[in-house]
């Protein structure tokens, strides 16, 4: 009875051994394989997290604002007090102001300064004491004779250099034709350098620049006898202006002195410095022979400078500080542009492609391309932007190239993946709408794209990833390495806003990876990536709930 | 609301149960023919014989219709083929009742003896075979089978009456042999009538009981005594 | 002798005159002859592919949506005028010709977006018009009092025999004078291809209908007239009593019983 039973098993177990061992093994390996894929994915993932969480997350577990709100800094890495610490530029500046405010409170509690601010306010005042008008007045019109006579003598310097040109070409290199247009240049350079310090005649420089340069095209010296009288007319007639300029001047460095002097702070005293220290060159601004004076007040400006100024050592990595906000801003507002103009272009293409086109080669050849288009290297389709936007039609490097060249870079999965959607909804939905009288348009609005909108959003999907992952793309035609500005700041016209190149996160992790390594510039790339990553998917989960909302609308 | 399908039915049923009434009302018509040797009534019995034929010529059209364009089966495919059995069945009673009518005519005779009888119990029994086609009775059926035996009984008692009549008169040969075709006919309808109530229980029950030994005659005839 | 009862004459709503019909290089339709009269229901039968469904979409014009295909030969005509003609817009004379398909397919919408779909494409806005047509369509779909609560509900939520009935609803809304039907019962079961034929029996009053159908019975059961198809040809064209008791041909007697198809 037993050995029946047995027989019976033996009957149906496999004899063929080898078989069962060679399945074995085929199985071990690909479950090894897929094991490793894993394995290597979850530490590639983890390597990121863990390192970029560093720097996303604050030491309380809290996400790290300032990081992903603020522009990309310098890092100052300072040793002060026997603490390292690190700070962006903003944070460097702000402390080195503290210190000094704190070092000013010191400094003003000390009798010395308040000696030295005696011994200044002396001299300051003495210095700035009200001359009378008229003597002001002469010296304003000295001086400008004295600009007078340096610009006649300049003028007649470049006369004789007009009607000897021959014998000058040799050491000046230039032809007889193109020699009263050297001479123009050389002559308008002369007047800019004249320029004054008041803001009001550097208007009407430019404007007499603007009025004479024309003119100077064919430069005889009778020409260049009118441009000094009219030079010397302007400077005739503006004289009031620039009296007035100079009142002006004059009551708001007494105000700063004043400022000082009453309530003295790091800001007032900063203030009063620059002015001064500007107006050494300048004795119009002081009383005459007041050189001494001002020798006094220099040396006692520096003195307190010195003492409440204190220098903080820093290392400084560039990028290594700050956030990266208007990265992200940039790869935000290129992916968005991007995906709508090829969602636009893509659906067209496929609507034609399934609906209108009569099968044949045309359309074979057409789908040909397509598909040759996916394999193009992204580096290609960089330069091909470049060449066509940004140069052929003048766009520059601007947000409106890279979103075209992306665009075009993601047509492709746009095109097969809605063709395929398109072509999976039902002949009968087609047949019934045309039996009821529509036209083709109508049909495909009303009755199959709809319906397909679910498969094209998950063509959005894919194209999100790898829009917002390519960086050769918008290396030549949207991205700036550093940009101040955010996107939408500095627009004189809102048309601007299409023309302005962004800061890309992609690209933005390029950059830092090419300065050197060390610990500092490690934490902000991981982190860069992190988020980055991190926005990816955030990205392409909008496009899934997008499509999962209508697949429940419209689901068939 | 009864469907197209459900008024073929009605209607091929509805037209079955007016040749029915039609025969019926022939019998009665020639019976008073026969005791009031009236010819009118005579002619009129032939018209309705026409009007029978006419009715069982449609039917037969409509049933052929039914059955070829809507394949009925079951219930609705017994009721159709039972249907033209069972007008041809009324379609011979109509014949019969012209022949009493014609025969009516050309009798002399005055004492019809149990021919009245006979002509009453035969209108019974197909108004009861009618009802039994149109709702199935048991004991109305078993009841119809009995009469037919009764009917039997009384024409064998008819053809003696017969025989002694032509022994007393033999004038009257001619006459009194009207009269016993007359009883014959009377006894034939009531065979139509026992026909039609068992084509009536196939219909009702699918069961063919024409030619069950249970049925015949002789079986019934014990059973009775 | 039998005196037949004269059938009163219909008009006549389709001319078919000697149409030949094909796809690229293979003839589908050899010289069909035939007139589908008004208030009728005409129905085609045959083995399959002997060209019934073809003949029925160049009713509407819908073979034109099928690259290659073209009329060879014959003309189609409606009211005596050449469908094919220039002058005939496809899509006018589609709202003239309703057609039911044999899956039924109904779109994804409601139910009421189902049915008002052909008027709001044809630029219908007045909403209570739109409402009385619909309703007046489902009742005559015999659909009404099922969903008459449920108007706003998917459509795919329906039975089978019920979206069947909502995609005739929507064929009846656009108030078309004849309906093509290709085989709308062949995916329903039974009780629902009862009460879709029981419709289309009540829908003859006021509608012309063609109706192709793989099922001899059922165009035994509903159709006034027969056509009987076999590769290509038109076999035998009568009054469907007289093809089911008997056919002249003996291709069209060998089909109804069976023996092939």
């Amino acid at each position: 009875m037993m050995k029946d039973q047995r027989s019976q098993s033996n009957r149906f177990s496999s004899g063929n051994n080898r078989m069962v061992n060679l399945e074995k093994i085929v199985f071990g390996i690909t479950r090894i394989l897929t094991y490793v894929i894993l394995f290597c994915a979850c530490f590639i993932f983890w390597d990121i997290i863990s390192k970029g969480s560093r720097k996303l997350f604050t030491d309380d577990g809290f996400i790290n604002w300032s990081f992903l709100s603020e522009s990309p800094q310098t890092l100052h890495v300072i040793e002060h007090n026997g603490e390292i610490s690190k700070l962006s530029s903003d944070e460097y500046f702000k402390f080195k102001e503290e210190l000094s405010d704190s070092a000013w409170d010191e400094l003003n509690s000390r009798d010395e300064f308040t000696k030295v601010q005696k011994r200044l306010k002396a001299n300051l005042v003495t210095a700035t004491e009200v001359t009378s008008n008229e003597v002001q007045k002469s010296l304003l019109t000295s001086f400008i004779q004295d600009e007078q006579t340096e610009a006649t003598e300049k003028f007649t310097y470049w006369m004789e250099l007009l009607e000897n040109a021959s014998s000058h070409a040799p050491d000046f290199q230039v032809s007889s034709e193109n020699m009263p247009y050297l001479v123009g240049r050389f002559i308008l350079a002369f007047l800019d350098q004249t320029k004054l310090k008041y803001s009001l005649l550097e208007t009407e420089l430019s404007f007499f620049q603007a009025l004479h340069y024309p003119k100077i095209d064919h430069l005889s010296s009778q020409s260049i006898q009118k441009i000094k009288l009219a030079y010397f007319n302007l400077l005739e007639e503006h004289l009031h202006k620039i009296w007035e300029a100079y009142i002006a001047e004059k009551k708001n460095l007494k105000e700063n002195i004043n400022d000082f002097l009453q309530s003295p702070s790091p800001t007032s005293f900063s203030t009063l410095e620059s002015q001064i220290i500007g107006y050494m060159e300048n004795p119009l601004l002081l009383k005459e022979n007041s050189a001494s004076l001002l020798e006094a007040i220099t040396s006692d400006l520096q003195w307190i400078g010195s003492e409440h100024r204190i220098e903080v050592p820093s290392k400084d990595y560039a990028y290594s500080g700050g956030g990266i906000f208007p990265a992200i801003a940039g790869t935000i507002l290129l992916v968005g542009g991007a995906m709508l103009i090829a969602l636009m272009l893509g659906v067209c293409c496929a609507i034609f492609l399934s609906e209108y086109g009569k099968s044949g080669k045309f359309l074979s050849l057409v789908r040909l391309s397509i598909l040759n288009l996916a394999g193009v290297p992204s580096i290609i389709f960089g330069l091909f932007g470049m060449g066509l936007f940004v140069i052929f039609l003048d766009w520059n490097v601007s947000i409106l190239a890279g979103w075209f060249t992306l665009a075009f870079m993601v047509l492709p999965i746009v095109i097969t993946a809605s063709e395929e959607s398109l072509r999976s909804i039902p002949k009968g939905f087609r047949e019934s709408s045309l039996a009821l009288g529509a036209t083709k348009w109508t049909m495909i609005r009303t009755s199959v794209l709809p319906y397909a909108m679910p498969g094209i959003l998950t063509s959005a999907i894919l194209g999100v990833a790898r829009v917002a992952g390519e960086t050769a793309p918008i290396m030549f035609t949207a991205a700036f390495a550093m940009r101040s500005e955010l996107p939408w700041e500095g627009l004189e016209h809102w048309t601007d806003f299409f023309f302005q190149g962004v800061m890309a996160l992609p690209y933005h992790i390029y950059v830092i990876s090419k300065i050197p390594q060390n610990e500092y510039t490690v934490d902000m790339q991981y982190g860069t990536a992190l988020v980055f990553l991190i926005l990816v998917f955030l990205l392409a989960s909008l496009s899934f709930i997008i499509r999962s909302r209508l697949r429940r609308k419209f689901n068939w | 609301m009864a469907t197209h399908y459900e008024q073929i039915l009605e209607n091929v049923r509805s037209k079955l149960l007016l040749m029915g009434q039609l025969s019926i009302d022939s019998l009665r018509l020639s019976l008073q023919a026969l005791l009031d040797k009236d010819t009118e009534l005579a002619s009129e019995v032939r018209a309705k014989d026409k009007e029978i034929d006419t009715l069982e010529n449609e039917l037969i059209n409509d049933v052929n219709v039914c059955l070829s364009t809507h394949a009925p089966v079951a219930g609705d495919l017994r009721l159709l083929v039972t249907t033209m059995k069972i007008s041809h069945e009324i379609e011979r009673v109509g014949d019969e009742a012209k022949t009493i009518a014609r025969r009516s005519k050309k009798t002399a005779v005055n004492d019809f003896h149990l021919i009245p009888k006979m002509a009453e119990s035969a209108q019974e029994m197909l108004k009861d075979a009618l009802s039994v086609f149109v709702e199935y009775d048991e004991e109305k059926a078993k009841a119809i089978w009995t009469k037919d035996l009764e009917i039997d009984a009384m024409n064998l008692e008819n053809n003696q009456f017969c025989q002694a009549l032509v022994i007393k008169d033999i004038h009257l040969v001619s006459s009194i042999f009207e009269l016993l075709f007359i009883s014959k006919s009377l006894e034939r309808i009531a065979d139509h009538a026992v026909n039609i109530s068992k084509e009536a229980v196939f219909l009702a029950t699918s069961r063919d009981i024409r030619h069950a030994p249970e049925f015949k005659k002789s079986y019934l005839k014990k059973n009775l005594d | 002798m039998i005196k037949e009862k004269k059938a009163p004459s219909y008009p006549i709503a389709i001319d078919v005159k000697d149409l030949s019909f094909s796809y690229g290089k293979t003839e589908v339709l050899s010289s069909i002859s035939l007139q589908i009269l008004q208030n009728q229901v005409t129905s085609f039968i045959g083995p399959s592919g002997c060209g019934k469904s073809t003949l029925l979409r160049c009713f509407n014009r819908m073979n034109e949506l099928i690259e290659h295909a073209k009329i060879t030969q014959g003309s189609v005509l409606i009211n005596e005028l050449d469908i094919y003609e220039k002058s005939v817009d496809p899509i006018e004379l589609r709202k003239r010709i309703g057609m039911v398909f044999q899956n039924s397919n109904p779109f994804p919408k409601t139910i009421y977006q189902n049915v008002s779909y052909g008027l709001k494409i044809q630029g219908f806005k007045n909403k209570r018009k739109i409402d009385e047509i619909v309703e007046d369509s489902l009742q005559k779909a015999a659909l009404w009092d099922e969903v008459k609560d449920r108007l706003n509900e998917n459509a795919y939520e329906l039975s089978g025999g019920q979206q069947q009935r909502l995609c005739i609803a929507r064929t009846l809304a656009v108030q078309p004078e004849i309906i093509l039907m290709d085989e709308p019962c062949s995916s329903l079961d039974p009780v629902a291809t009862a009460r879709v034929e029981e419709l289309i029996f009540n829908l003859k009053q006021d509608y012309t209908i063609v109706i192709v159908t793989h099922n001899m019975q059922q165009a035994g059961r509903i159709s006034d007239l027969t056509a009987f198809f076999y590769l290509g040809k038109l076999i035998e064209f009568d009054e469907t009593k007289k093809i089911f008791i008997n056919p002249k041909m003996q291709q069209t007697e060998d089909y109804i019983s069976g023996k092939f198809g």
